[in-house]
């Protein structure tokens, strides 16, 4: 059989594939898109303008030189940065962990009490001499805690045993809220919430991150080390193109460091990207360390940072967005939620000390 | 002025109207989902209109295709695919012949290669494009097109085992 025995089959697979009508649509968009680019170009020169203007005009009157570290907006691409208000009103109905800490014996074993769907899971804090990892705990949609308990989970630690890893990262729930990933030195574990059972599946590495693909692979792998994906019908794992740390929601984030434009940031700086990024739709949400700690919001198109929060200091945790604009972030003041389309930020929960995880 | 039909716009239209029904079979082949595909090719022409001032004195189908299967085969368009597609692709009008079913086995194993492999094998047999053409379009050397091929054909063969004296040859082309 020839070579056009295989050009047959394949034309016979998308012989159904009617004729699309894209031509029109196609110029159309690109002729939006150049405007879009002009009016951009314009409005960053009218800023620039007004930028020089403003410098100039108090200097000339003797007044003082504006503030260039304005917090809300600073005059080069309009990039707006938000605080987090000295008080900050609550905001209810996201299921959430409320307080912190272990929960003694009476809590139920997932075993026992599995749940149709986690609302989340939560891991305790535990001292940093501490050789095993708190429990973690299954927050069902019914409020209850549960505990699981087998199998057992340990820390994931690097080559050098320096750097320590809760078993818990706040990726590690699927999104229908089921299951429950776990990476783990050469192994992931996947433990099923609404059962209680749980399987192994060998994957090398000091495995330190997971991302769910679906509800049927996870992506696990080390912070600086080639991902694998694990396929949890067939057991078997395969290399991944793309390093875990750079995706945002299981997708490639190819523009987030070191390429993003920053220019609107205007006196702060990102010296470094935290944790993973959330992707929703064209926008990308992820912390950042610099001058000030903040959680950017960068637009995936323009590959710059459109908007920001600044957050006190400490550890920051963005656990994802809760919709299409508001942003959940575990920080010191506890868990925030940040619109980032209107800047308000509201507390979901009190400071939580261990790490969360949602759906 | 640039939206008046004529000029670059009437040629831009006429130049894909021309492709875009052996492209977006492509892509489906490639992404084993029909809106994802179009959604594929939508976003190749797009980038293409965008250039088109500068591209069309040149080979603006080579330019298109690059887009088109890079895209195709990178990672996140991966990840949707899989996610999207939890089933072979779309057959409608199966008709339970051999010829069908034949037809239904060739595209469930399709669906289970990668999409490079798939990238390859529609670039190379679908798209008569030559090895180097193939490695130029995919940011590939040519041995990794070759090899990929092999592999492709060999998994194929694996995966329909009833299909094997079809995809026998094809490896040494």
């Amino acid at each position: 059989m020839s070579t056009d025995e295989i050009a047959r089959l394949l034309g016979k697979a998308a012989a159904d594939v009617p004729e699309p009508r894209l031509a029109e649509g196609a110029w159309a968009r690109s002729r939006q898109v150049i405007r879009r680019r002009r009016a951009v170009g314009t409005g960053l020169a009218v800023a620039v303008l007004l930028g020089a203007v403003a410098v100039t005009v108090p200097q000339r009157f003797g007044g003082a030189p504006p503030d260039g570290t304005n917090p809300t907006t600073p005059a080069t691409t309009g990039t707006i940065i938000d605080r987090v208000p000295a008080t900050v009103t609550d905001r209810t109905g996201v299921p959430l962990p409320r307080r912190s800490g272990q929960f003694g014996p009476k809590v139920e074993t997932l075993a026992n009490q599995p749940v149709t769907r986690a609302a989340a899971l939560y891991e305790p804090a535990v001292p940093a001499s501490a050789r095993q990892p708190g429990p973690v705990y299954v927050l069902g949609e019914d409020g209850l805690y549960r505990r699981i308990d087998a199998p057992v989970l340990e820390f994931a630690f690097d080559d050098g045993k320096q750097n320590r890893a809760d078993p818990l990262r706040p990726t590690a729930l699927s999104p229908d809220g089921k299951l429950a990933a776990f990476p783990q030195v050469d192994r992931l574990v996947v433990v099923n919430l609404t059962t209680g059972q749980y399987g192994s599946y060998p994957v090398p590495g000091f495995n330190k991150y997971v991302r769910w693909q679906g509800t049927h692979a996870v992506l696990v792998g080390a912070e600086d080390g080639a991902a694998f994906s694990v396929d949890l019908g067939t057991g078997r794992a395969e290399p991944a193109q793309a390093k875990l740390a750079d995706l945002a929601g299981a997708e490639p984030v190819t523009h987030v460091p070191p390429s993003v434009d920053q220019s609107g940031l205007g006196s702060f700086r990102i010296a470094r990207w935290q944790g993973l990024a959330w992707r929703n739709g064209n926008k990308i949400v992820r912390a950042a360390e610099g001058s000030l700690p903040l959680v950017a919001v960068i637009d995936v198109d323009r590959a710059a940072v459109v908007r920001a929060l600044a957050v006190p200091p400490g550890p920051v945790t963005v656990l994802g967005w809760l919709d299409d604009h508001t942003v959940l972030v575990q920080t010191s003041k506890g868990v925030l939620a940040w619109d980032a389309g209107s800047g308000q930020v509201t507390s979901v929960a009190t400071p939580f000390d261990g790490v969360i995880a949602r759906p | 002025m640039e939206d008046v039909p004529g000029g670059e716009q009437a040629e831009f239209v006429a130049f894909v109207r021309a492709r875009q029904h052996r492209l977006l079979r492509s892509a489906y082949l490639v992404c084993g989902d029909h809106h994802l595909a179009e959604d594929l090719l939508q976003g190749a022409l797009v980038k293409l209109a965008l250039r088109w001032g500068r591209v069309r004195g040149g080979d603006p189908e080579a330019y298109l295709r690059t887009i088109m299967y890079r895209d195709a085969v990178s990672w996140w368009r991966r990840w949707r695919r899989e996610n999207l597609t939890s089933a072979p692709p779309a057959m409608t009008g199966v008709d339970g012949s051999e010829d069908a079913s034949t037809r239904v086995v060739f595209a469930e194993a399709l669906r289970r290669l990668t999409p490079r492999q798939r990238a390859v094998l529609v670039l190379r047999f679908l798209e008569d494009q030559t090895e180097a053409r193939t490695a130029e379009v995919l940011g590939v050397s040519v041995g990794t097109v070759k090899s990929q091929t092999a592999v492709a054909l060999k998994r194929l063969r694996e995966l329909a085992p009833e299909l094997k004296d079809l995809l026998t040859v094809g490896e040494g082309r």
